[in-house]
């Protein structure tokens, strides 16, 4: 018997030192925890109530640009608009239960299903401070270049099935880099975000630069005016009247 | 990551007769971006093309022959014919390579481009060359120009040996004759004030025009990459219960669709509406779409498919609140492509439209426009399109429910027999309501 416990302790020391001497991978849950302790927990999200972020959206070596303003509100509102003097206005809104969209090429629609589900999600400042909430499992890759980053690579299954591929930079512990599908009205579409330019701002660390590759396009999107606590709330953003048209037709059916 | 807005661009016919002006040696720096840009033609098609490895040629076999070319070539105008050459083994259409000079006189507004026209609406009837139609207030009208007139020489050129040559470069392409139409109307451009000679045959008469160009109608539009159009509307009623919508692409959001909008508004209680797209080259699919919304009050409609290398989506139409509920009738001919044969095509397969005229160009991909390191510009497809049944229309084109071309004897008689036949459908439907 005594000997059967020496063999087990042994055993397991030397399970110990193999995955020492290995470098076994962090788990995803500490990665995620690494990365919410530097870009913003808890404590620091309680200071904020809401954000108005103005930036600058490129369509890479085509000659295309918007101007776009985002206010967001804490937990999950949003109200978006992207304009540009050839182009038009898009608008789009998340409060609670409504979600809709307004183009002036493409008219108004009410953003339903999954792709509002995807809003949802995405749109929560506490996204990863309560990523559990909306990731049914996390799992660590492996290792992966981003640049000259080495990172983390870890895979995140959502409550619908899909799932993410993150990359967290293994000296900063920020996020860098997702590959993932995003629900639209015209389908899941791939794409692969690269989050660049990380800026202190009221104690969170935020990307300054998103670079999106999706349907054969580059898209860049740069930051220029971040704020937070701003005087402003989104229940005082007027619904189109064609939306308003829209909700009345899709409450009678 | 909410941000995913597609801006879809389908112009397709316009860029293929682009031509160039200059010819002189290029310098080791200009040499230099040519290979550059010849790289980043090649490899953008290796990478981006729906079909991964490219099916319709050895794309890396063909990289060897065509940089040979290019390393050998002395001039700007040598490295472009390689690269047009080199996008032609694909056989499709939005695939083009723009000159640098459209570019530049764009730059420098100096009125290079050609801003005026005659109002001349031309027509391709076996392999020849008509006016279809006369503007109203046009130069041409003022010089007493008519429909049916066939038109023989612009300047010293022949128009006739020119559209052979032509249909000769482009004999199996269904956009055959949608490039032969472009090509003629690109030579009824010209500065404002410009006079262009034209020899016209009328029956067995020869007459000869010296007409002074007015400005293009509607709205100059230019961006991103696309060369600087003008886009036009005509809105108007047919009787008392018919509207006409004609405009000449799905371009300008910001002219065109408030345009479209009120008419549709103004037609709600209309028993008919006409779109009338034969010409319209296309444009951007989301005015497309956001036109159809008008037309539809089901959210389940969509215009068939993008395919690229790993997605497949839906050209979804969004049901307008205030919808259109009389009879539709599309108007299309040879030189409807892209986004007008989405539309054509999109509310044929739904049920929702009946369409008239003769086969559209086949021109039918989505695509985008990138600037290339020698100041060309490279228009390339992004993506396969499928209809709803499952049906490529590049290369094969919609298919109208009535097919009826116009002979030079009906034009002649200032008839216009595929709008004809769109109104006695029209009526015949009223009738049994």
């Amino acid at each position: 018997m005594k000997t059967t416990k020496i063999n087990i302790l042994l055993f397991v020391a030397m399970l110990t030192a193999a995955s020492l001497f290995s470098g076994e991978l962090p788990s995803a849950e500490d990665i995620i925890a690494k990365f919410v302790r530097i870009a913003g927990d808890e404590a620091a999200l309680q200071n904020i109530k809401n954000r108005l972020t103005k930036s600058t959206f490129e369509i890479m070596n085509q000659g295309i640009s918007f101007d776009m303003t985002i206010r967001s509100e804490m937990p999950s509102s949003f109200h978006m608009i992207m304009s540009s003097e050839q182009f038009g206005t898009i608008e789009k809104y998340l409060n609670g239960d409504l979600a809709w969209e307004y183009s002036a090429i493409k008219g108004p629609r009410l953003i339903e299903g999954t792709e509002k589900n995807d809003l949802l999600r995405e749109a929560r400042f506490d996204k990863w401070v309560n990523w559990q909430e909306f990731y049914d499992a996390a799992e660590t890759l492996g290792e992966e270049m981003v640049g000259s980053d080495a990172c983390y690579k870890v895979k995140l299954v959502q409550k619908d099935g899909q799932f993410q591929t993150l990359y967290f930079a293994q000296e900063s512990g920020l996020l860098l880099k997702l590959e993932a599908k995003m629900n639209t009205d015209m389908g899941a579409v791939s794409f692969e975000t690269m989050l660049s330019d990380y800026r202190q701002v009221d104690g969170l660390m935020l990307p300054f630069k998103t670079t999106v590759r999706v349907l054969n396009q580059t898209r860049i999107v740069t930051v220029n005016e971040l704020k937070h606590n701003q005087d402003f709330s989104l229940k005082d953003i007027e619904t189109p009247e064609e939306v308003k048209l829209l909700l009345a037709q899709s409450a009678k059916k | 990551m909410q941000l995913k807005k597609t801006i879809i661009i389908v112009v397709s016919l316009i860029f293929m007769s682009c031509s160039t002006l200059h010819h002189r040696l290029m310098t080791p720096e200009e040499k230099h971006n040519g290979f550059e840009s010849f790289e980043f033609v090649w490899s953008t098609i290796r990478d981006k093309h729906w079909e991964t490895p490219v099916h319709s040629a050895d794309w890396d076999s063909i990289k060897t022959i065509y940089a040979s070319r290019v390393m050998n070539a002395e001039t700007r105008e040598a490295v472009r014919a390689a690269l047009v050459d080199l996008i032609s083994e694909l056989g499709k259409s939005h695939y083009s390579i723009i000159p640098k000079e459209v570019y530049a006189n764009m730059e420098l507004q100096t009125g290079h481009l050609a801003n005026g026209e005659l109002g001349i609406m031309p027509v391709i009837l076996d392999g020849r060359a008509y006016v279809r139609k006369v503007n109203h207030g046009s130069p041409a009208e003022k010089c007493g120009i008519k429909a049916g007139w066939e038109i023989l020489s612009i300047y010293s050129e022949h128009i006739p040996t020119t559209l052979a040559q032509v249909s000769r470069e482009f004999a199996n392409k269904s956009w055959h004759d949608g490039v032969m139409m472009a090509l003629v109307e690109s030579r009824l451009y010209g500065k404002v004030g410009a006079s262009i000679k034209i020899k016209f045959r009328r029956k067995n008469q020869v007459i000869k025009k010296k007409l002074i160009c007015a400005e293009k109608r509607g709205y100059p539009y230019q961006w991103g990459y696309i060369p600087e159009m003008y886009v036009w509307t005509e809105i108007d009623t047919i009787g008392d219960n018919i509207g006409y919508i004609a405009f000449n692409m799905f371009l300008d959001p910001i002219h065109l669709v408030p345009t479209l909008n009120k008419a549709m508004l103004n037609f709600q209680d209309m028993h008919g509406l006409i779109f009338d797209l034969r010409g319209n080259e296309g444009g951007m699919a989301e005015i497309c779409m956001g036109l159809a919304g008008w037309l539809v009050d089901d959210k389940n409609y969509y215009f068939g498919q993008m395919i690229t290398q790993s997605d497949t989506l839906k050209l979804v139409v969004n049901p307008r609140p205030v919808n259109f509920k009389g009879k539709v009738a599309v108007l299309v001919d040879q030189g409807s492509a892209s986004a007008s044969e989405f539309f054509a095509g999109g509310l044929q397969d739904i049920g929702r439209a009946k369409i008239f005229g003769s086969k559209t160009a086949g021109a039918a991909l989505p695509s985008q426009i990138e600037l290339l390191k020698n100041g060309n510009a490279f228009q390339y497809a992004i993506a396969n399109y499928i209809t709803t049944k499952g049906e490529a229309l590049e290369g094969c084109g919609v298919i109208p429910n009535v097919e009826i071309k116009h002979t030079r004897e009906t034009l002649l008689a200032g008839r216009d027999v595929v709008l004809e036949a769109a109104l006695e459908w029209m009526q015949t439907q009223i009738t049994k309501r």
